[in-house]
């Protein structure tokens, strides 16, 4: 059991924890490994064919952590 | 082979940083003498402190010319022999704690071992990141800058870059005095070392707050997994400088207690000081972090008077105030403006998105920090925050809020970036906030820690979210930042000047060669740290480049070319006003003027001119008026 010290004592079993915790590590994980995969995961990748659906998911997701909606007279000085 | 003068000046150099901090903190705290600092901490102040204060002597130094190889050396030299007498009893205190270091390593699990092998070798690879070519930034003001004070001996406006003078330098000033020694690639290395005593202070403020030795290593995991961090090695940007100074005051300004009341005020004040000096950016997202710590400690000491306590900020600020004096002055003898940057254009008036993208940052900010790939953003905040935030519900809940100094750290860094994302959410960019943003990571590895502590299964799921995180980032960057066999090319078979940056070598190493001495050259390289520092000096300024933009026909614009004393152009293709109407000049070529293409390749084009006849005068040319600086004139004045 665990309670969670900084609000009201909540008795939540340890493995529904571990569930929700290893989610949410495992998202922020897999964002971070599609955004910015290291070259052994795009080899990896390559071997099993995975490429190009990881491309696709790759652009899907990163307009939204971008933009194109940049000051020009601002970025054309550097 | 490199190796040897890098490691020669790395050395002298941080041992005189040693030598003029430890004067200056055995005065500090002459009053104090029964107050037992760790030696390493003690260490990463007087080096911190002493490289300050060095990076202050050297702007008056510069600005009076006189920043040259016999005086700069000389002062090394003195303050290298004052820090071997002043610091080797802290050497051997330091040298005592590795083998408590050793020891812990050696009790701990094999997974923490291999965990602790890996931060380590984060840590390790930022030298890696001496053989990368410096980017952006670095190449056109921060280290093109030193370079032309440690040639020219002054500190003054860079062509083309002039406000870039009137912010605080700091590392600027230590890569200077580092080339005057003759060793420009210890620059890096020196970043490195600053970097690592700022972490020292952040890691005893990490155990001031509670943090056992595995949650310590957790905030080291998350420095060197924050990409903010990474893409600052082997750049020649000095965002870090700012950042470390920033963790050495917060680390002071947690020691602020009755019995040495004055001489953590004075070091807060001071690194204070220094932070907002080193990146100006800071007052505006460390400052305020500063002052929430700052209340909380001094307003939480209940045997002491108000008189007392307004004492203490009064020390503090007048600390702060003696230290980030240079700044002003500098900037009234440069331009007239005690004030500067303040009212230059560029400097605080960027705005670099539109609304929308504005507002998406400010309502995905954790998210955007994490993963965020904007334009100038240049790098992140480690995922392992993100991570483990849900783990700060697990930290010991206090009776009221401000009783726990963890919570108070984490509401001090969100009220840093609060105060930053109000001021200027059009700018997001981790480096500009990094002190306050980092922060962040202390709460977190609590949390982690904990929850380690837990049992055995949770303590795996923490060391495996972590290594795998280490070596994704490091894999990820091993490909364009870390970079250890060009490194020991550099650094072992000496390559020459920016060989291992081959698409700018191929053009400037030529310019180099053909060039002559104080030749102007038309330019908007941003790499122009490759060039020679008379080419530097002498290049197009940003008043020429704004006149030029205001002439309309293309003969007009080659004749103000000519007249300024212009001899080539060299330019960088980029779909850009300054690119565009040089290309489409070149087809509009008038009778009188000659223009040859001497080199080109996919980024650039270096050409030479020459006039056919006399029909259009020169009227400004460069010349070594005050030996060895170089200096634009009109030529009419020579001749009266």
């Amino acid at each position: 059991m665990v309670k969670f010290v900084l609000m009201k004592s909540i008795k939540i079993p340890m493995s529904v924890v571990r569930l929700l915790l290893g989610l949410w590590m495992g998202l922020i994980l897999a964002l971070q490994l599609i955004l910015y995969p290291p070259p052994p995961v795009l080899k990896l990748a390559d071997a099993v064919n995975l490429r190009e659906p990881w491309i696709a998911l790759q652009d899907k997701i990163k307009p939204f952590f971008r933009t194109t909606d940049i000051n020009l007279d601002f970025m054309l000085k550097f | 082979m490199l190796i040897f003068p890098i490691f020669f000046s790395i050395v002298v150099y941080s041992i005189a940083c040693l030598g003029l901090g430890g004067i200056i903190s055995n005065v500090i705290s002459a009053q104090n003498k029964d107050v037992d600092v760790a030696p390493s901490i003690d260490t990463a102040t007087r080096f911190l402190l002493g490289q300050g204060l060095l990076a202050n002597l050297w702007v008056f130094i510069a600005l009076t010319g006189n920043f040259s190889p016999p005086i700069v050396n000389g002062i090394i030299a003195i303050l290298f022999i004052l820090g071997i007498l002043f610091n080797y009893k802290h050497t051997t205190g330091v040298a005592r704690t590795i083998p408590l270091i050793w020891r812990e390593f050696m009790n701990e699990s094999r997974g923490w071992k291999l965990l602790i092998l890996a931060i380590l070798t984060m840590w390790l690879a930022w030298l890696t990141s001496i053989g990368r070519p410096p980017t952006a930034d670095g190449t056109r003001f921060y280290l093109a800058l030193p370079k032309v004070i440690s040639s020219s001996e002054r500190l003054k406006p860079l062509p083309g870059y002039e406000e870039v003078a009137s912010l605080g330098l700091q590392g600027e000033m230590h890569f200077a005095a580092l080339m005057t020694m003759g060793s420009p690639e210890a620059t890096q290395v020196f970043s490195w070392l600053t970097l690592t005593a700022g972490c020292i202070l952040l890691l005893a403020l990490g155990r001031k707050v509670g943090l056992q030795r595995r949650g310590q290593w957790l905030v080291l995991a998350m420095i060197f997994t924050s990409s903010a961090v990474i893409e600052l090695s082997g750049s020649g940007k000095t965002d870090m400088y700012g950042a470390t100074f920033a963790f050495a005051a917060y680390y002071w300004a947690f020691q602020i207690e009755k019995k040495n009341q004055n001489q953590a005020s004075i070091l807060t004040g001071l690194f204070g000081g220094l932070a907002v000096v080193a990146k100006v950016s800071y007052a505006a997202s460390f400052l305020p972090s500063l002052a929430v710590i700052l209340a909380w400690r001094i307003f939480s000491q209940e045997d002491t008077s108000l008189k007392s306590k307004m004492a203490y900020f009064a020390l503090i600020g007048v600390s702060a105030v003696f230290i980030a004096i240079q700044l002003p002055i500098k900037n009234q003898i440069l331009f007239n403006n005690p004030l500067a940057p303040f009212g230059m254009k560029d400097i605080f008036d960027q705005v670099w998105y539109g609304p929308d993208t504005i507002n998406r940052i400010r309502l995905t900010l954790p998210l955007a920090l994490t993963f965020g790939d904007y334009w100038a953003q240049i790098g992140n905040l480690t995922p392992l925050v993100l991570m483990f935030s849900p783990l700060i519900l697990l930290l010991p809940k206090p009776r009221r809020l401000y009783e726990s100094p963890l919570i108070v750290l984490g509401i001090a860094a969100l009220v840093g970036l609060a105060c930053w994302f109000i001021y200027r959410p059009a700018v997001f960019a981790p480096r500009y906030f990094l002190g306050c943003l980092l922060l962040l990571v202390l709460p977190t590895s609590k949390g982690a820690e904990i929850f380690s502590q837990t049992d055995k299964t949770n303590n795996i799921f923490i060391l495996a979210t972590t290594v795998i995180t280490i070596l994704s980032m490091g894999l990820y960057y091993s490909s364009h930042i870390f970079l250890p066999k060009q490194t020991f090319d550099l650094i072992v078979n000496k390559q020459p000047d920016c060989e291992f940056d081959p698409v700018q070598c191929e053009i400037t190493n030529h310019i180099n060669l053909i060039v002559a001495p104080g030749e102007r050259i038309f330019t908007n390289d941003s790499y122009r740290y490759w060039l020679r520092s008379d080419l530097i000096q002498c290049a197009l300024t940003s008043l020429e480049m704004e006149n030029y933009f205001s002439i309309e026909t293309p003969e007009q614009r080659w004749s103000f070319i000519i007249g300024r004393g212009f001899k080539s152009v060299l330019i960088y293709y980029r779909d850009i006003p300054l690119s565009n109407k040089i290309r489409s000049d070149m087809l509009a070529i008038p009778d009188w003027l000659e223009v040859k293409t001497i080199k080109t390749n996919i980024n650039l084009i270096f050409l030479q001119l020459s006039l056919k006849n006399n029909s259009h005068p020169i009227l400004y040319e460069c010349r070594q008026s005050n030996y060895p600086e170089w200096e634009i004139f009109e030529i009419q004045m020579i001749n009266p």
